[in-house]
């Protein structure tokens, strides 16, 4: 669930290998976030009663506003009573910021978070609601001026771009890149902006101006600097692993030249003999000056200035360069870094990406960078590189207008959520691995999931738009996965219906034979939605997964038959197999640090919880009568 | 591909095989589809807005409608395809998300298709005219390879159903998963046996009319050309992959990947030491006929498609056009002739099947590797227009050359001139490299001609037929008893078997022997100072290591080059660095202005020579060009740009990539 924005997550339509690892580059490892500590109340200004650091949090669906808390820290939370209900404001002051935090709502609750103790980015418990607006959450507030006269004090405020939201009890992650407003003296020249809003692994807000302080706010005037603000007078709110980067500055390259080579023998010690085809002068850092698509080198050299003391971070990308080991090595490519003549990259063409990191005082560096490209063939030519440092956001020191001038570009092929049931099948990646034999089904309710028809597992669960199918269909479509869209919660993607030779057996990862589990496809119920039929040693499977009435959460209903003579002896369905799994007040068992619920229905027999080395497993006996047994089960996030 | 066994439902309306009046038909230089459609029209199916038909499955069912499966999974029904009394084709889905159905089968109220692990029954039990029932009959794995795709099913006369499943691709053809590289069997009990092994890509395949199974395979790894090759149990087609499962329990093969030598020695050859590896009963000359062979379709008609009963139509996605090939059995074994029979389909032909009234439905699809026929997929209709072309209609062979049957008598003073024939035979390299030039080429003599009576055969006698070779036959002189040449005048007839039985005495050999060769191909006759100034791969050292100006182009998959133009300066230096990575043959050939189009047709025209002339015709609009490479290969030409300024196109000539590969040498100062 946490995918910090500290990261960039780039992956690569590469050659699909056969099976194995997923074809993605490498993720460039980003300058690590600061941590604002939950050890105390330490990074806050005077905090009112409402607020406090505690060990753990539950929330009971059924209860408005309920919060349970355990003592102990790492997490923050916000209690407010009539006496008590302050804001929380950080003594850290911020401009420019990315901001990263994991978030719970008790039901029905509301809360925000103020960029610069004005902007409000809203906390709601908003599950299941179709029409997200501007205060639900994700959205970003809207303005209030009662000067605008009677009926039109508020203004502005941008729902979320769809509703990212989990259900309230569970973790969901919130990251905010937030950009503050410009000032010439006092004079403000650019409104504050949201650059991105990502809740749950969803953008839901791009590129939002606030023109300013949004309704609630703490101050009325607007800055370059205020502290971050968690709204304490509405309702609880549990709050951890709050991270963040404040930027105060940039770095610039300046007085760049460049060499160029174009022929046959290039190397290192060829570029450094040999006269160049042609040098001169250029702005930013790309390939273009060699003209070629292969057989170049390109050396710079100017000054890199940074405004800010302390260790930079330089990452790098070789376009041509892949993951295959034919792709790779000096015969393909050599690029190398140095600032103040000491090396911080060198990078033979081992790998597509590579980083280095160097102290560098404020002020002006001596900047020199080259690279060749040494293959015959392969259009892609691109070379990128990236610095990043104290207060000096991730910034591109190459030119990003010249890359792909030479590709060509791929219009995405995207599945809508249909008007009727749909099941489409595909390839799919799930942890690492690409699964063959995978049914999306999606549902004119906005609940959709997907399910591997010979192990019978989920793999996916989300809401809201359905599927993209370009790496499918897409001229030859190599790598033939679809990519669930939405916010998605990842199932374990176990086999649900095994039998077990006792009840401390191990449940398999996966199931390879026939006889254990086979798949007789499905069938369309008048609405068009499928049942699955599985075999497992004789024993008919049918496997159901429905919204439910409001089209919120998935109902999964297993039925099996077992004609004689087939034994049902040990014979578990699992239910959630997670890191941790603990039973809630409320009955519902939350899996995998509260990522998703399993709900019973009420009278169900209690689940076996089992604890073991590969994580926690809930494992329901099947319990037959005359040859009919069914178990139910909800799939809450 | 499934529709061989198909036996046409309707009682077929009688019709009368009317021999035309022939008069002249003027031949186009360039493309034969004007000369064709006097005889079989081709009309085109409209397709709804939004609908993707990029056709994996195509089906008759009893009714009339057309049943086609789709790469995106859908099953499309469509009313009266045929769009009689001036009605619309309609519509309707029957089935949607299936993985990539590559096959569509009526039987017994349902339709049954392969998605890339499973064959798949789909029924609709509540006749609502949509599936609501997707039975697995049977599963394979896969190991998640784009290039594992699964053909089927065909049902044998005796109701046994056949699948076939491709190898993967990972820069060669690979084997990851049982049964991949394997036809399967499965009784109508669900009992799967494995048949045979040894297919690389084998998307199309039935029974023809006296029940035997062939099959359709591409050129690639272990394949030097397309071709069609019968189909028996325990038979090894060729491409080793599938072998590493041979020992598996059931496996009627029993060859080890280590039995089979990589010698580059014909296949013949090796066939005599390797027992069950097969030849094929035909083989489909690669960029003469065809670039990649996919739909089979046995003639079923009984006449109302024309005066091919019972012979094969065999299509071809990349050169969007359908071959038509005659078999015959010498010493029991199945061998025969293919000829050109109707080019200019709108996109890649992948699927054939009969309508209820005898014409042909072409299901098509290019989906990535680009075909002659530019749209990205389309459905159309081949009609026999009732006129009968003249055509060789079959090809027998004899002991001492052939008999050619003719659909319309001859005219005796050209049938009979051994001029007005030429045979030149040749073969393939067996091995693992991605596909062959043809090798051991050898033009005969035309010893004599005897036409038969009725004048509607000729027999040619031929010194030395070459047992297991395939020999183009050239009848370009050959005119109808009306005057009219043949709408086409080549047959490539692969002689697996030379039949025993009578020669033919040749009274006037010495007189009428003529050694032809120039009929029927062009000689290279560029000086070779000419030749040389048009492909150097090396620098002149008078440019002192130095070119004024470095290009590199590479061609892309969908038969594009990855740059559109580039700029030189005129009697500019150029370096031009072809590469080829994708996974097919290319070469780069630079023009005069205007002549990519009338050079890439010349190339078309070379027939058998073009392979060795790397398919650049021996023409002054050719400036300069590299030769034809291989995948993954790359070649530096060296050359002086043209003084006059102007548009200079580049262009691949290898047979029908002209129309889409080209690109631009702008000459400008």
């Amino acid at each position: 669930m946490r995918t910090p924005i500290f990261r960039i997550i780039a992956l690569c339509a590469l050659l699909a290998s056969a099976a194995g690892a997923q074809p993605a580059r490498p993720e460039h490892a980003a300058l690590p976030p600061n941590a604002l500590s939950l050890a105390d109340l330490g990074a806050f200004r005077q905090a009112s009663a409402n607020w406090r650091v505690v060990g753990d949090v539950s929330a009971d669906r059924a209860r408005r506003n309920a919060l349970a808390t355990e003592p102990g820290t790492g997490i923050l939370v916000n209690q407010p009573t009539d006496a008590a209900k302050g804001h929380l404001f950080t003594t850290m002051e911020h401009g420019d910021l990315d901001l990263a935090l994991d978030v719970m709502m008790p039901k029905g609750s509301n809360s925000g978070i103020y960029l610069m103790g004005r902007y409000e980015l809203q906390l709601f418990d908003s599950w299941g609601n179709r029409a997200p607006s501007f205060a639900d959450m994700g959205g970003i507030m809207e303005r209030r001026d009662d000067a605008r006269g009677k009926g039109r004090e508020e203004f502005e405020g941008t729902p979320p771009t769809q509703n990212a939201s989990r259900a309230p009890g569970l973790w969901q992650h919130v990251e905010i890149a937030f950009r503050a407003p410009r000032f010439d003296g006092k004079r403000k020249i650019a409104n504050a902006r949201f650059l991105r809003v990502v809740v749950n692994g969803v953008t839901v807000q791009e590129n939002v101006e606030v023109t300013g302080p949004t309704s609630g706010t703490a101050f009325a005037d607007e800055r370059p600097a205020g502290p971050l603000m968690f709204q304490g007078d509405r309702g609880p709110v549990a709050l951890r692993n709050i991270e963040y980067k404040s930027y105060t500055g940039r770095a610039s390259l300046s007085d760049l030249r460049y060499r160029a080579w174009v022929g046959d023998a290039i190397d290192t010690t060829w570029m450094s003999a040999c006269a160049p085809t042609r040098e001169g002068a250029v702005a930013t850092l790309s390939s273009e000056p060699a003209r070629a698509p292969n057989k170049f080198a390109l050396a710079y050299r100017g000054t890199l200035t940074v405004p800010t003391s302390g260790r930079y971070r330089f990452t790098s990308d070789i376009d041509w360069v892949g993951t295959e080991a034919s792709m790779q090595g000096p015969n393909v490519a050599n690029l190398r870094l140095s600032i103040d003549d000491r090396s911080v990259i060198a990078n033979p063409g081992a790998s597509p990406r590579a980083t280095g990191d160097v102290e560098l005082t404020a002020g002006p560096h001596a900047f020199a960078f080259s690279v060749y490209k040494n293959r015959q063939w392969g259009s892609e030519r691109d070379v990128r590189l990236w610095i990043e440092g104290p207060g000096v956001e991730r910034q591109a020191l190459h030119d990003e207008n010249a890359l792909g001038a030479f590709s060509s570009p791929v219009n995405p092929i995207l599945v809508a959520a249909p008007a009727q049931p749909l099941v489409l099948r595909s390839f799919e990646w799930h942890r690492g691995l690409k699964r063959a034999y995978v049914a999306n089904v999606a549902d004119p309710a906005g609940v959709h999931y997907s399910y591997d028809v010979a192990q019978g597992a989920p793999l996916y669960v989300w809401r809201g738009p359905f599927l993209e199918t370009t790496q499918m269909w897409h001229e030859r479509g190599e790598d033939q996965s679809a990519r669930p869209m939405g916010s998605t919660v990842e199932l374990p993607g176990t086999p649900t219906v095994v039998f077990l030779a006792d009840a401390n057996a191990a449940w398999p990862d996966s199931i390879a034979d026939e006889r254990e589990l086979k798949r007789l496809g499905y069938r369309l119920d008048a609405a068009g939605r499928p049942t699955f039929l599985l075999r497992a040693h004789g024993v008919d499977v049918e496997d159901a997964i429905r919204p439910d009435s409001a089209g919120v959460t998935l109902i999964r209903t297993l039925h099996f038959r077992a004609p004689a003579p087939a034994s049902t002896d040990g014979l578990y369905v699992q239910l959630a197999q997670g890191s941790r799994i603990v039973r809630q007040n409320d009955g519902s068992y939350a899996v995998g640090d509260k990522r998703w619920l399993v709900v019973l229905p009420g009278g169900a027999p209690e689940p076996v919880l089992r604890h073991r080395s590969s994580g926690d497993e809930l494992l329901v006996p099947v319990r037959f009568d005359r040859g009919d047994a069914t178990v139910t089960y909800s799939i809450v996030w | 591909m499934l529709d061989i066994r198909l036996q046409i439902a309707g009682a077929l309306a009688a019709l009368t095989l009317l021999a035309t009046a022939a008069h002249a038909q003027p031949r186009a230089d360039s493309s034969n589809a004007a000369n064709e459609a006097e005889y079989y029209r081709i009309s085109t199916l409209p397709i709804p807005e939004g609908v993707v038909l990029e056709v994996g499955g195509l089906e008759t069912m009893p009714d009339g409608r057309l049943a086609v499966a789709t790469r995106r999974g859908d099953v499309w029904l469509i009313e009266n395809p045929g769009g009689v009394n001036g009605g619309r084709p309609k519509y309707s889905r029957f089935a949607q998300g299936l993985h990539e159905a590559l096959g569509l089968t009526y039987r017994d109220g349902a339709l049954l298709t392969t998605q890339r692990s499973e064959l798949t029954r789909l029924r609709d039990t509540d006749g609502d005219g949509r599936a609501d029932r997707y039975e697995t009959v049977y599963a394979w794995p896969l190991s998640g390879n784009y290039h594992e795709y699964s053909f089927g099913p065909v049902f044998s006369p005796t109701g046994d159903m056949f699948i076939t499943l491709n190898l993967a691709w990972i820069g060669y053809g690979e084997s990851f998963v049982k049964w991949r590289g394997w036809m399967l069997k499965l009784a109508p009990d669900g009992t799967m046996t494995p048949f045979a092994t040894g297919f690389r890509s084998p998307s199309s395949f039935g029974f023809n009319l006296d029940g035997d199974l062939f099959y359709a395979e591409n050129q690639g790894d272990w394949v030097g050309s397309g071709g069609i090759s019968q189909v028996k149990l325990g038979d090894f087609e060729g491409n080793p992959k599938g072998l590493k499962w041979s020992g598996e329990p059931g496996s009627p093969v029993t060859l080890k990947v280590s039995d089979i030598p990589d010698t580059g020695e014909p296949k013949f050859e090796v066939a005599k030491r390797v027992p069950h590896l097969v030849t094929p009963a035909v083989w489909i000359p690669h960029g003469i006929l065809g670039i990649s062979t996919s739909a089979i379709l046995v003639d079923s008609t009984r006449g109302a498609f024309g005066p091919f009963a019972g012979q094969l139509f065999v299509g071809d996605q990349g050169q969007s056009r359908i071959m038509r090939v005659a078999l015959e059995k010498v010493n029991g074994v199945y061998q025969g002739v293919v000829f050109p029979f109707r080019e200019g389909f709108m996109s890649g032909v992948f699927r054939e099947v009969w309508g209820t009234d005898g014409s042909m439905y072409v299901g098509q699809t290019s989906r990535g590797w680009g075909a002659t026929g530019r749209a990205p997929y389309g459905l159309q209709r081949l009609v026999w227009t009732g006129k009968v072309p003249f055509e060789a209609h079959h090809v027998s062979a004899r002991p001492d050359g052939f008999e050619i049957t003719f659909t319309q008598p001859v005219d005796r003073a050209t049938a009979s001139d051994p001029a007005s024939y030429a045979v030149n035979s040749f073969i393939y390299k067996y091995h693992h490299i991605y596909g062959s030039p043809p090798i051991n080429q050898l033009a005969h003599t035309v010893r004599a001609v005897e036409v038969a009576k009725d004048g509607k055969s000729a027999r040619i006698v031929v010194d030395s037929l070459r047992q297991g070779y395939v020999h183009e036959i050239r009848m370009s002189g050959v005119r109808s008893a009306s005057g009219a040449p043949l709408l086409h005048d080549v047959g490539y007839y692969t002689v697996n078997q030379i039949p025993a039985g009578a020669k033919l005495t040749v009274r006037t050999a010495s007189a009428r022997a003529v050694r032809d060769t120039s009929s029927s191909s062009t000689p290279v006759r560029a000086s070779r100072g000419s030749a040389l100034a048009k492909h150097l791969t090396t620098m002149p050292a008078e440019w002192a290591g130095k070119a004024d100006r470095t290009v590199a182009v590479q061609a892309e998959e969908g038969l594009r080059f990855d740059v559109g133009s580039f700029d030189v300066k005129p009697s500019a230096r150029v370096q031009l660095d072809f590469a080829n990575p994708s996974d097919m043959l290319h070469n780069l050939v630079i023009v005069k202005p205007g002549a990519a189009t009338k050079v890439g047709e010349a190339a078309l025209r070379l027939g058998l020579d073009g392979a060795k002339l790397n398919y650049v015709p021996p023409s002054d609009d050719v400036l300069y060009h590299t030769t034809l490479l291989e995948p993954t290969k790359s070649e530096s030409i060296y050359f002086v740009a043209p003084d006059a300024p102007g548009d200079y196109p580049f262009v691949c000539t290898f047979p029908g990539h002209y129309v889409t590969m080209q690109g631009t040498m702008h000459v400008r100062r």
